[in-house]
């Protein structure tokens, strides 16, 4: 049979879990603006009654609003995000070394001198069209320099950038170890307690940790989280547990020195499948060494069939022609670094095509000019064709770079709309429980009052 | 769905961004007039606005070649006109004075001017344009005509074979008349048998003996060919500068009753035995310093034509036996000094392949300068084409750009005005109280 203590006991109960769900509330509505805040909801459950008639309230959790589901796709997408972000910001920059369609740059270059070797033989005499002729080799000889010069730039930029991040990636691995352990002391204690709030911030890190590089998660009992990197059949654990296990660099002697990435003993960097890292390295590795070697091949080119052609004429003093650009070995390695012009004397430009031509002859000169025309066989295109194709290629991969982060953003930003959806705090939801906890709290406080009205009555029956 | 307030934040400012994004986009199509500034604009219309700029560039190369062609073509057109005017005036001199009736004073008043007319040839021929000989072929730091230097007059008699030898020598061929600059000598060679460097030693003191102290001559026996040494001809070459040396055409006996009979030479001429009686006069050593060749312009891809006429066979009828025109100026020089009627007469003919011979050069240069015409005509055609082509891949369209424009404009604004409502939208809080 219930007494009257009882009631004063249901009353107190209730104004203290009817409080716990104004603090919940009021959580919610501090945080209406937190990024990825997931509302707080409280969970009644009425208590096992002492008597027959009547049990309490108590609160049995206060849970977070989550898509465990939708959390987990988030946070994959982060990888893609994170990846075509930088495969775009650096296409960007790749693209503006060939200077737009207006072409200011290497194929001007290539016309220009060109264009000298014509006036040379108009005039295959005069000093002063051979002087240009020298200039204009240097200035495209140049010109490729920068080009390379900048292909370098980016290349060094994306490997910086990888030690960086891979430190980043350690620092965040650290961290979620030891948000797992605070989250399973706290969850084993047997409360029922869930952290959610650690569990928030783990979900944050993952989130960053995921931009970086691909991670796979496996919740184990007890509130650990495992995450593994890797993919094929190279997959090492990042977090076990309390346990990070870090990434290191090692250099690479195949690649130039670069560093390869391991983790432990296993070398993962062809195993890492997206994330930023990833295309950091799908840069550095494969997409800006193709750039640069198509660069030298140019230039190797270049220079060697116009100085195949110089070869054989003749300079103003009578003598068979050297070389016209500094020979360069094979292969094409660095000929774009190296292309310089090797001549001084204008007078050893040999535009006649024998001894017995000179002064006049220009038979050389024509030989020389027709090369811009020609379809190189080593390039499969005319010099200035093959940069016009590498130009086109090269927009090309920006443009499908810039289509994938589109893409990417907007599927990102449907999830995140979802995610909102469900976890995300709508003031007006949360002001209609304020009101009702608060009633609810009144009514308990009236609870208390009445119980204590009977104790009264029931002590003043004693005169 | 549940829409919380952050969703609503954040759409509208999503939104406010690409709107912002796609109207920058927009406006610097619009100010920099372009549709592709980046490659990745358009990649397929990157390449071929590169490959047309590459095209466009390349004709106002080979129009700028083509200038440099028609100026040099133009120059050597009309310096052969000249050319050719000077030597028909050489032709009336030439057929006015075969007329039997004039006096050799007045051949000699022709003569002198024969002489002019060879110098203001060898003016034209020394041409230069933009401090280049446009006749020495590649040589042009040459003046292709240099009669200074080595040349002297020249007689060469036909081939004689070494059976001829040894040639005797009598009263019926003892007698030889020779000019050199232009004075007339007789000579009579002694009797006897003679050996080939007999001959020569012989001819040589009987010539050079009766010569005035001014002139002199070298007399020679040349083979033809370095491998074949018995067989060759004599040179009579007069041995100062400028000299000129023939042997004096007297007139060939023709027998009056038989017009068809052979010509028979004078009783005692010594030319037939020494094989002078067809020879010819010429320009001894090398006169003509430029060479052969031709000097090609690119005009268009692939295509490289001549722009220079070589001296060597517009004035020395190169090699496919045409005239030498200064030559023939000297043997008319020659003949009129001498009164030598048949010199003239030859002259005369030799005149006549002059003028064609330049004639020809003339006509060359004119089919040349049609061609490049022509050419270029096309190549202005082609730029017209490639440059719109260049412009329809690669400027934007300015109304519809700037209709987006506004678009975009409009688009921005809608999507302002929309985040101020949701601003001022009321929550529930504003209800209660």
């Amino acid at each position: 049979m219930p007494d009257v203590a009882g009631i004063m006991h249901i009353g107190r109960q209730a104004l203290s879990a009817h409080q716990q769900a104004i603090a919940v509330t009021s959580g919610n509505i501090a945080n209406v603006s937190t990024a990825g805040y997931s509302r707080k909801q409280v969970v009644y459950e009425a208590t096992s009654p002492t008597v027959g008639f009547g049990a309490g309230v108590q609160i049995a959790q206060v849970r977070s609003v989550v898509d465990l589901f939708l959390q987990r796709q988030i946070i994959s997408e982060q990888s893609s995000l994170g990846r075509f972000t930088l495969e775009k910001g650096a296409l960007d920059r790749i693209e503006l070394i060939f200077h737009g369609a207006s072409g200011d740059g290497v194929s001007k270059a290539i016309g220009d001198f060109f264009s000298a070797v014509n006036d040379l033989s108009n005039n295959p005499a005069g000093i002063a069209e051979r002087n240009v002729l020298l200039e204009r080799g240097s200035s495209l000889s140049q010109t490729i320099h920068v080009a390379y010069t900048q292909l370098q730039t980016v290349l060094q930029d994306m490997n910086s950038e990888i030690t960086a991040r891979v430190d980043e990636i350690n620092a965040i691995a650290g961290k979620i170890a030891d948000l797992n352990k605070q989250i399973r002391s706290i969850e084993n204690l047997g409360t029922g307690m869930v952290a959610n709030d650690l569990r928030d911030d783990r979900v944050r890190l993952l989130g960053e940790l995921s931009e970086k590089i691909e991670i796979h998660l496996l919740e184990e009992k007890g509130g650990d989280l495992t995450v593994t990197v890797g993919s094929g059949g190279r997959i090492v654990p990042l977090v076990s547990g309390e346990h990070a296990y870090a990434l290191s660099m090692v250099a690479d002697p195949n690649n130039s020195g670069f560093s390869k990435i391991l983790s432990g003993d296993t070398d993962m960097t062809h195993a890492i499948a997206n994330g930023r890292l990833r295309g950091l390295m799908e840069l550095r590795d494969n997409l800006l060494p193709a750039y640069i070697d198509q660069l030298n091949k140019l230039a190797g080119s270049i220079v060697s069939e116009f100085n195949t052609q110089h070869q054989q004429g003749f300079d103003l003093s009578g003598e068979a022609g050297g070389d016209f650009f500094s020979p360069l070995g094979e292969p094409d390695q660095d000929a774009a670094n190296l292309m310089a012009v090797s001549i001084s004397d204008p007078k050893k430009i040999a535009a006649a095509s024998s001894a017995d031509e000179l002064p006049g002859g220009n038979g050389n000169a024509i030989l020389l000019a027709k090369l811009q025309d020609k379809q190189v066989s080593s390039l499969n295109a005319t010099f200035q064709g093959f940069y016009a194709n590498f130009t086109g290629e090269v927009g090309a991969r920006a443009a499908l770079s810039q289509r994938n982060l589109s893409v990417e953003e907007v599927v990102s930003q449907q999830l995140d709309t979802m995610r909102e959806g469900i976890s995300g705090v709508s003031l007006d939801e949360e002001m209609t429980n304020l009101i009702s906890f608060q009633r609810a709290y009144q009514a308990s406080a009236k609870l208390v009052v009445t119980a204590d009205e009977l104790l009264q009555t029931v002590i003043g029956m004693k005169q | 769905m549940r829409v919380s307030e952050k969703m609503l934040f954040d759409s509208t400012t999503r939104h406010l961004r690409l709107n912002a994004d796609a109207l920058l986009k927009v406006q610097d199509r619009v100010s920099s007039g372009k549709r592709v500034s980046r490659p990745s604009d358009d990649p397929v219309s990157a390449v071929r606005i590169l490959g047309y700029g590459r095209a466009v560039d390349q004709v106002d190369q080979y129009l700028r070649n083509m200038n440099e062609s028609e100026q040099f073509l133009s120059v050597s057109e009309s310096a052969l006109s000249g050319v050719e005017e000077r030597i028909h005036r050489a032709s009336e001199l030439a057929v006015d004075m075969a007329n039997a009736s004039k006096h050799p004073e007045d051949r000699k008043i022709a003569a002198s001017e024969v002489k002019q007319i060879f110098e203001q040839l060898t003016a034209v021929a020394n041409t230069v344009h933009n401090g280049q000989t446009i006749f020495a072929g590649n040589k042009i730091t040459t003046a292709p005509f240099d009669f200074e230097k080595q040349w002297q007059g020249q007689y060469v008699g036909t081939t004689l074979q070494s059976e001829a030898f040894p040639i005797t020598i009598d009263n019926s061929n003892d007698t030889l008349n020779v000019t050199v600059d232009g004075t007339t000598i007789q000579v009579t060679l002694d009797s006897g048998h003679y050996s080939r460097e007999d001959l020569v030693v012989q001819i040589q003191e009987k010539v050079g003996g009766a010569l005035p102290t001014t002139s002199s001559v070298v007399v020679e026996f040349k083979p033809d060919d370095v491998a074949v040494p018995d067989t060759g001809s004599f040179f009579i070459t007069s041995d100062t500068v400028k000299g000129r040396s023939s042997v004096v055409f007297k007139k060939v006996v023709q027998p009056v009753s038989d017009p068809n009979a052979p010509a028979v030479l004078p009783l005692g001429d010594a030319r037939q035995a020494l094989g002078l009686v067809d020879g010819k006069s010429q320009l001894s050593g090398e006169a003509y310093l430029g060479d052969a060749g031709e000097m090609l312009v690119l005009v268009e891809s692939g295509v490289a034509l001549a722009k220079n006429i070589p001296g060597s066979r517009a004035f020395n009828g190169g090699a496919v036996g045409g005239v030498d025109i200064f030559s023939g100026l000297l043997n008319l020089q020659t003949a009129l000094e001498t009164s030598n009627v048949v010199g003239i007469q030859t002259a005369i003919t030799d005149m006549e392949k002059a003028t064609e011979q330049i004639s020809n050069e003339r006509a060359f240069i004119g089919i040349r300068l049609a061609r490049l015409e022509d050419t270029r005509i096309r190549l202005e055609d082609f730029k017209t084409v490639t440059i719109a082509s260049k412009s329809e891949e690669e400027d934007i369209d300015l109304t519809s750009a700037i209709s987006e424009l506004i678009q975009r404009q409009n688009a921005l604004s809608a999507s302002q005005s929309a985040m101020a409502r949701i601003l001022q939208q009321p929550t529930l809080l504003s209800f209660l109280r």
